[in-house]
């Protein structure tokens, strides 16, 4: 199965969102934990939902998915805030949940679709 | 117009064809020569020394050198058809690498006083878990706390204690999205990659309206600039509306065709874009929702703007998605009627006064020339005449555009749909600059068509040289007005110091006088303190303060004002709804004057107050035995007052 641009994309999300995961649960020290948590945040969110669009062109893409990110970063936040159940542990676990939930279904339409193809290939010859 | 232009048939290069040394060395080695040069300016760099000039008047030569190659080598490389989108884009990161993070390497500090308030209400929100809408003071930031929630979110889950940590890199990290977002609206407007390039390249370098800071307006305009891209991209018009459809939409005869016509000369060919599938609608309109949510929820002002945008491009059928203006206007209006009941109590009166002012709106955003220093006017006349020269630059762009058949409708539409905001409200005094700012990357694309007006243009030697001259012409009036306030933006390490005392020392419930609120305050456990500036009092109170600095800031520092006294003296105190005081219940714990050199450069830029006024009452102050110094640096001075009850009262 060759791997398409927007199924790197959705593991490049997943892999943040682990990554992301043990920065919040290590020790890790300090100059690692911000730039994966700001790249987590701020990218990997709408990297995970946006390729669901099936945009063709990269730009748009990833110009939507740092939108995408901010506006669920923000949303999720204000929704703490307004309700004051403050809680960054919980917060980031929600968008780090999510994340993973549509880059997992982003890589499962890939490998279903792959192999779908490939039985309407066998059949074709047969 | 996307069509003629696609089709248009292109004349071969007159330069000839273009080379490997053309197309990808010579850019690469020019833009490592303005790295080399940017490099080796900034470490002699003395921010203390700058004059009312700004930040220009500090940096070396070197540093402009590498602009100006920069400069020459963007107008070189845009030229050339063949060159790849990374060396671009190069250009422009590093642009904006050079311009916005030079004074964070430089200064060491954050710039600008807001961005530290900004970075208090974050503060606030880490501590507390939420807002407080009915706040007295910095009360439009609990009542749109979007971004400040997103900063929360952001400072802890990265493990800093305060978003200072990372604050100063703001108008680095908000321009480069906005370029991201400005790439996908000028694709949109046009196939023509060395427009696309340019117009990216003359917004940049008329930007100088400073609002890219660590700021809720910085995050909303991204995402504004998203709103545009994604409705110029995926929500157009498939087709140019017959006659009848226009005039089921607009009623009126006359009026429908006038805008058939118009729309047909905006679009010979009839058709207009590539549109989404119904499937990539769908998505996208939810997408929108949350983002007009996310807009509405963090600033006042980027709704309207969006709403009018909107409005005009439904209005003048660019977009299909009528609903847009509607949810822009549901969403926000839901916002303000029941998240926000705190600071409309508080201030509903104003805004309502201030609608229909368009005169006063107008000029509440230009600074009294009057009472300028000499180099403040300077600036003033520099950023004028940057702001007329790229509108003149795009009208005659637009002239070009319009006679060789294209007419541009939907950016001439975004260039002016923030102008009627300026009949609405002054906002603060900054309502001028912000609706150049919101139009500003419409205007840009036409100034760019001035060069580039379509693809068989712009293929001679003339036009590089061309972009070279208008470029440098622009960035020499951008480099005095985007860093021409620094004298007053810029806070020494010293003056954080200070700073840092009176949080760590200040008790609870004190009154904090400073000069003005140009120094770094409210950045940590603001909620604390009462909060008084002279430089905001009205013109009659500063000159009591100045005839009689002892006697009138020793009874305002002794005593917690009552709401009346607050209102009729124009103070901005904020009064807590329990005074801690330590004395008789009327008093404050602890009352301090804070002095610092931003302070002294505002009141002696802006004409507020007469050179050297801080220092006649500091020394006042400091002779009367009253008050004591508790700190004092080369930068900043506090005073205590020592004993508030036995204050003399004038």
């Amino acid at each position: 199965m060759k791997l398409n641009h927007t199924t790197l994309w959705s593991l490049i999300s997943l892999f943040s969102a682990l990554a992301a995961s043990l920065a919040m649960l290590l020790p890790l020290s300090i100059p690692w934990r911000p730039l994966i948590t700001f790249w987590f945040l701020l990218f990997c969110p709408g990297m995970a939902v946006i390729p669901f669009f099936h945009f063709k062109d990269r730009l748009t893409e990833l110009v939507l998915a740092l939108a995408f990110s901010i506006v669920l970063d923000t949303s999720v936040a204000l929704l703490m805030v307004v309700a004051k159940i403050w809680s960054p542990f919980w917060g980031l676990t929600l968008i780090i949940s999510l994340s993973a939930l549509a880059a997992f279904a982003q890589i499962w339409i890939w490998r279903y679709g792959s192999a779908r193809t490939a039985v309407l290939e066998n059949e074709g010859q047969q | 117009m996307r069509i003629r232009e696609m089709t248009a048939f292109r004349p071969a290069m007159r330069l000839g064809s273009n080379t490997l040394w053309q197309t990808l060395l010579q850019p690469l080695f020019l833009v490592s020569c303005a790295v080399a040069l940017w490099a080796i300016s900034l470490p002699g760099v003395d921010p203390r020394n700058m004059s009312d000039l700004g930040l220009v008047s500090v940096l070396p030569p070197t540093f402009f050198a590498a602009l100006a190659i920069l400069t020459i080598s963007f107008g070189l490389t845009v030229f050339q058809e063949a060159v790849s989108t990374p060396i671009l884009l190069l250009h422009m990161v590093l642009y904006i690498f050079m311009i916005h993070g030079t004074p964070q390497i430089v200064y060491g500090t954050l710039r600008y006083s807001w961005a530290w308030k900004h970075v208090g209400i974050i503060d606030y929100i880490q501590r507390h878990g939420s807002v407080d809408p009915t706040i007295g003071i910095l009360n439009a930031y609990h009542n749109w706390p979007g971004f400040f929630a997103l900063g929360a979110l952001l400072t802890d889950a990265s493990g800093f204690s305060s978003a200072l940590s990372f604050a100063g890199w703001g108008p680095v990290f908000f321009n480069l999205i906005d370029l991201g977002a400005l790439l996908v609206i000028f694709k949109a407007l046009t196939d023509d990659r060395r427009l696309i390039w340019l117009s990216v390249w003359f917004f940049f370098l008329a930007s100088w309206i400073g609002q890219d800071y660590f700021s809720p307006q910085a995050m909303t305009y991204f995402l504004y600039l998203v709103v545009l891209g994604i409705v110029l991209t995926w929500l157009r018009m498939r087709q140019v509306p017959s006659r009848q459809s226009i005039k089921n939409w607009l009623r009126f005869d006359r009026i429908s065709d006038s805008m058939h016509t118009l729309m047909q000369r905006a679009n010979p060919e009839g058709v207009v874009a590539s549109s989404a599938t119904p499937a990539q609608r769908m998505g996208l309109i939810l997408v929108l929702i949350m983002v007009f949510f996310v807009i509405a929820s963090s600033h006042q002002l980027t709704p309207l703007m969006l709403f009018s945008a909107l409005s005009a491009l439904v209005i003048f059928q660019v977009t299909r998605e009528r609903s847009l203006p509607i949810l822009v206007a549901v969403i926000t209006s839901a916002w303000i009627i029941f998240m926000t009941v705190g600071f409309l109590d508080a201030n509903l009166a104003w805004v309502v006064q201030s609608i229909g002012s368009f005169g006063a709106n107008f000029n509440a955003t230009l600074i009294n020339l009057s009472t300028a220093s000499a180099g403040q006017r300077f600036i003033a006349w520099m950023d004028r005449g940057l702001s007329a020269a790229i509108w003149v630059l795009a009208g005659l762009g637009l002239l070009r555009r319009v006679r060789s058949g294209s007419w541009d409708l939907p950016a001439m539409l975004l260039a002016v749909s923030p102008i009627p905001m300026l009949v609405l409200n002054s906002y603060g005094g900054e309502m001028l600059f912000r609706v150049y700012y919101f139009g500003l990357p419409f205007v840009a694309f036409f100034a760019a068509s001035l060069l580039y007006p379509t693809l068989n243009a712009g293929h001679s030697w003339h036009t590089p040289a061309l972009t070279a001259i208008l470029s440098f012409f622009l960035l020499s009036g951008f480099l005095f007005a985007y860093y021409g306030k620094d004298r007053m933006y810029y806070f020494s390490p010293q003056e954080v110091a200070a700073a840092n005392y009176l949080t760590q020392n200040a008790p609870k419930g004190s009154l904090i006088v400073d000069g003005s609120w140009d120094w770094p305050l409210q950045y940590k456990n603001y909620e604390f303190y009462n909060y008084l500036s002279i430089a905001s009092l009205s013109k009659s109170d500063r000159l009591k303060v100045m005839n009689d600095p002892v006697g009138v800031l020793s009874q305002w520092m002794d005593d917690v004002p009552s709401q009346d006294q607050v209102v009729s003296s124009g103070q901005k105190v904020y009064i807590p709804a329990e005074p801690t005081g330590s004395g008789d219940g009327d008093d404050y714990p602890a009352a301090y004057l804070i002095i610092t050199k931003s302070q002294e450069a505002h009141i002696e830029m802006t004409g507020l107050m007469p050179a050297g006024s801080f220092v006649k009452i500091e020394k006042a102050l400091e002779q009367s035995g009253r008050y004591k110094v508790v700190f004092s640096n080369q930068d900043a001075t506090i005073l205590k007052l020592i004993d508030p009850q036995e204050g003399p009262s004038s």
